[in-house]
């Protein structure tokens, strides 16, 4: 196995992240991480209230990011996310002032709240990684990850992410009530908004910048996991209820997904367990249903696909 | 999701209700209403949870067993063990369904089934036992898994999977039945019913005849015996069973005949297979005019009259060789004077007319020519309805009411005949049947019981004349055509009894052994062949190496990898009970065994795999030796 691999604190964030601060909170943290390591970004969908913000600085602070957050009214602008030019008097001319964009994770709270301009300006700058403002580009920090949220029971004066706009998200995933016996605790011991503020780091800029090129270029991706994927990928366009199956920018997505798993699990290869753990929260967001199916579960649709086919074991 | 216990119960009320079908026109009325009463209870109280405490239970099969073992003695054993094996079979359905009980409640529906057994021997239990079968080895299954999985709800596809998979074992054991049942010895007729049911309710034909009595002639349906033979012309359609030669009270009963050596001239041969239904039959029914029953053991009659063995149940089916339209005649002469004893009472006006007519006319034949002559002119019809009854019945059929059935025509043909001093006899049997184009053989049922007269003519010998034939209406009545559907449906119903008959209930321990014979000696054929095919194996030998050669060449080989998984797989499946489907990852698959050694070879055999490179020699060497400790090591 691969050295420097095994010894990138990076691998140790979740658990330490989940024991001290965020208890039952290991699967959208790893996600959440996944999404940073991989550069793409995660969307959460669930109900406030529910530690999305607290999980979004609690790994801000343990990586050492800065942090900025956002949130989405219908009257929000392009500019109140990306920054804007000023006057200044004092040097006589003209100067960009930074929006929470800048930040290495940007917390942006129900997104759908937003109106199409800002969502749109906002995923430009996701995808492109810059911003550009009155002819003056703007590269924005790396790591850059974007940890948006959707509220999915309120729907008035809502604007929806058009279906295609959730291709640009790596991962969708929800929160999830704690179980029993952590929501007990974390009801016993009160908000733990404030001991955030006080986490130290546990890596430093330059591991996570390894860590995001070990991913990139040290993992291996079997043939054989490849084409597991790309059987996957296939069987959900042929499927009778889907209108639009995974595209190939998913099925990128989702092997990248796989080898951030692999290199969080220490390991310098990929197993089909990575794939499989995280075909649902990577791929079930891109599925456009055909219509009269809009309402069935994709989730459960590709769990179940999933159970259909077969996995490469020699 | 389907609850397995649900599934259970539906399928136990569907055994009862097959257990329950066969066998309720045979049972009292209490278990009668109380089994469908329990099955419906069954059905509906198990969504609802209801369901007879166990004490219960037990108090009411108590009940139940000392009610039907009072009732038990010497002649009557069958009926109430069987009617306390349906009650016990109410009382396990509305009662509590364990895992156990369920076993008993199945058993019971096919104690039941095999009880109906006792009472009729019919197609249709084959039909049940197949239908028991399948249920049975279907809720086998399912209750093995809710003993074992009380929790597994099973969706449709598992389920489909389950019952198609249990389906499979009744479909397997089919062909061991099928060799068994020519193995095992059989009984021909219902051990307890095909005893002691009354004979004549049946048969349709009486042992003894009288003027005015009614209810003696049969109109019922049901089928008495099938003879398979070619078609036959319907004026040779007489099928004789019965003689009635002698009058006591004015009652044509039957004595034993006088000697007489009779033998039967010209006509054409027939050969006949007889197939009786179950049922108590004195004499056998044969075809006009019988030379001999083939096997026949007992005694036949003078008058060619066969009674039935003892035993009535033990023959089922025979062989005729008849002569249609030949004459009996006699060798040597006979006591004529005991066919010519005249009734005591018969009418003034029959004996005047009969009198006048034969006045004069010293031959037999045409004092027999006479007499007809005054029947064809008196204009009577055939009725089996509004028939007269009485004393004076027979004065009131000939010369007011003009309307009879056959043996009123039979009885007053005869009189008038021993008036005119014509020896003469009744014969009882059957007319007619309908012909079974299909299978080639005659159905003949209750209401084709018939009777005619045979008189002794010198230089003939004993002729048959049907009086019912001078009925005007003799052919719409008698000889009454179906509609052509209905009789053919029923014919082509009938044709599964037959083959029923003639498969199963018929097919005897003779048959038995010389199918074994035919058997042992294909066994030594084969025996005598086995120099010639060593001989015959280098040609033999040949394809099948290129068989297997083809076979060699096209099989996709297993790598050493592909070995070393299978290997694994079965080993830690045998251990540990570890399912592999085939959509898991191995990971996955062992995650939760706490067990270094497989861990040891998942990690090792993946990391190869997965990296896409082969397993070294030492790594196959190593895991190998992992997967003989996992099987040397038992679970802790």
């Amino acid at each position: 196995m691969n050295n420097s691999n095994k010894q990138n604190p990076l691998q140790r964030i979740i658990p330490h992240l989940a024991d001290s601060h965020l208890p039952g909170r290991e699967k959208p943290l790893k996600l959440a991480v996944i999404a940073l390591l991989t550069g793409g970004h995660i969307l959460i969908e669930d109900l406030p209230g529910l530690g999305k913000t607290t999980l979004a600085l609690a790994l801000a602070s343990a990586l050492g990011l800065t942090f900025g957050r956002v949130q989405c009214t219908s009257d929000l602008l392009p500019s109140d996310i990306t920054g804007l030019t000023i006057f200044d008097r004092h040097e006589n001319g003209f100067r960009f002032i930074k929006g929470p964009i800048f930040n290495n994770i940007l917390l942006v709270d129900e997104i759908n709240r937003a109106m199409p301009k800002t969502q749109s300006a906002l995923l430009e700058a996701m995808e492109e990684q810059r911003v550009t403002a009155d002819g003056e580009t703007y590269h924005l920090p790396d790591p850059f990850l974007v940890i948006a949220t959707q509220n999915p029971s309120e729907q008035v004066g809502t604007y929806p992410l058009p279906e295609s706009q959730m291709d640009r998200f790596l991962i969708r995933t929800g929160m999830g009530y704690p179980d029993e016996e952590i929501e007990k605790l974390i009801i016993r011991s009160g908000s733990i908004r404030d001991g955030i503020r006080s986490i130290q780091p546990v890596v430093d800029h330059d591991q996570i910048i390894q860590g995001i090129k070990s991913v990139k270029t040290g993992i291996f991706l079997s043939e054989k996991l490849a084409d597991y994927i790309y059987t996957i990928v296939t069987a959900t366009r042929n499927h009778a209820m889907v209108q639009t199956g995974i595209s190939t920018r998913g099925g990128i997505n989702l092997a990248d997904a796989a080898k951030a798993n692999a290199f969080l699990a220490g390991r310098d290869f990929v197993l089909p367990e990575d794939i499989k753990e995280l075909a649902v929260p990577v791929e079930a967001h891109r599925l456009l249903m055909r219509p009269g199916y809009e309402s069935i579960d994709r989730e459960g649709l590709l769990n179940d696909l999933l159970t259909k086919i077969p996995i490469p074991l020699s | 999701m389907f609850r397995i216990r649900n599934i259970l119960s539906s399928l136990l009320c569907l055994a009862a209700v097959i257990g329950y079908l066969p066998l309720a026109s045979y049972l009292g009325a209490i278990p009668k209403v109380a089994i469908p009463l329990a099955i419906i209870f069954a059905f509906f109280a198990e969504r609802k949870e209801l369901a007879l405490k166990e004490r219960y239970s037990l108090i009411l099969s108590i009940a139940a067993f000392l009610f039907y073992a009072l009732q038990f003695n010497r002649h009557n054993v069958v009926q109430p063990a069987v009617e306390m094996l349906a009650i016990f079979l109410a009382i396990r359905l509305v009662g509590e369904k364990s895992p156990r009980n369920f076993m008993q409640s199945l058993t019971l529906a096919m104690f039941c089934l095999a009880g109906s057994t006792l009472f009729d021997l019919s197609p249709g239990f084959v039909f049940y036992l197949i239908a028991l079968l399948f249920v049975f080895t279907v809720s086998m299954v399912l209750l093995t898994f809710q003993s074992r999985a009380a929790a597994f709800e099973p969706d449709s596809r598992e389920l489909r999977s389950i019952i198609s998979v249990a389906l499979l074992q009744p479909l397997v054991a089919a062909p061991l039945i099928i060799f068994l049942f020519f193995i095992l010895p059989r009984t021909q007729l219902p051990v307890w019913h095909g005893l002691t049911r009354a004979g004549a309710d049946r048969s349709g034909i009486s042992e003894s005849v009288k003027a005015g009595d009614k209810g003696s002639i049969s109109t019922g349906s049901s089928v008495v015996f099938r003879a398979e033979t070619k078609k036959l012309l319907p004026n040779q359609l007489y099928w004789r069973a019965i003689v009635l030669n002698s009058i006591k009270n004015d009652e044509w009963i039957r004595q034993t005949p006088p000697p007489e050596k009779s033998t039967i001239k010209d006509g054409k041969n027939v050969s006949l297979n007889i197939f009786l239904e179950p049922g108590r039959i004195p004499f056998l029914p044969t075809l006009n005019r019988p030379e001999r029953i083939i096997g026949y053991r007992g005694q036949p009659h003078d008058d060619r009259v066969f009674p039935a063995p003892r035993l009535t149940g033990g023959l089922r089916s025979y062989q005729i060789l008849a002569k249609t339209d030949a004459t009996l005649s006699t060798i040597g002469s006979f006591n004529k004077k005991f066919y010519l004893q005249p009734p005591a009472n018969t009418p003034e006006r029959l004996k005047s007319l009969v009198a006048r007519a034969v006045t004069g006319i010293r031959e037999n034949k045409q004092k027999l020519d006479a007499i007809e002559n005054i029947f064809a002119k008196m204009n009577l019809s055939y009725a089996s309805s509004g028939l007269p009854t009485g004393a004076n019945a027979l004065e009131n059929f000939l010369f007011d009411a003009k309307k009879g059935h056959c043996e009123l025509f039979a009885i007053s043909f005869a009189t008038a005949l021993r008036l005119a001093g014509l020896p003469s006899r009744l014969v009882g049997g059957y007319y007619g049947g309908d012909y079974n184009e299909l299978a080639g053989y005659y159905v003949i049922s209750e209401e084709k019981a018939h009777v005619w007269v045979e008189v002794w003519i010198d230089g003939s010998g004993w002729i048959t004349v049907d009086p019912s034939r001078f009925a005007v209406n003799f052919e719409e009545s008698v000889s009454r055509k179906r509609t052509d559907f209905s009789l053919k449906m029923r014919l082509a119903l009938d044709s599964l009894s037959y083959y029923w008959n003639k498969a199963v209930i018929t097919y005897d321990f003779e048959s038995q052994l010389s199918a074994a014979v035919r058997v042992s000696q294909g066994f030594q054929g084969i025996r005598e062949i086995r120099f010639n095919l060593r001989k015959a194996a280098p040609y033999l030998a040949l394809p099948l190496l290129l068989a297997l050669l083809f076979m060699l060449l096209t099989t996709k080989r297993k790598t050493p990898e592909e070995r070393l998984l299978a290997k694994f797989k079965r080993v830690t499946k045998a251990r540990y009970g570890i399912l592999f489907s085939p959509s898991s990852g191995l990971h996955e698959a062992v995650a939760h065994l706490d067990n270094a050694d497989v861990r040891e070879f998942v990690a090792t055999y993946t990391a190869a795999i997965y990296r896409d490179r082969k397993l070294t020699e030492a790594e196959i060497e190593q895991l190998s030796e992992t997967v003989r400790r996992i099987r040397k090591t038992p679970p802790v």
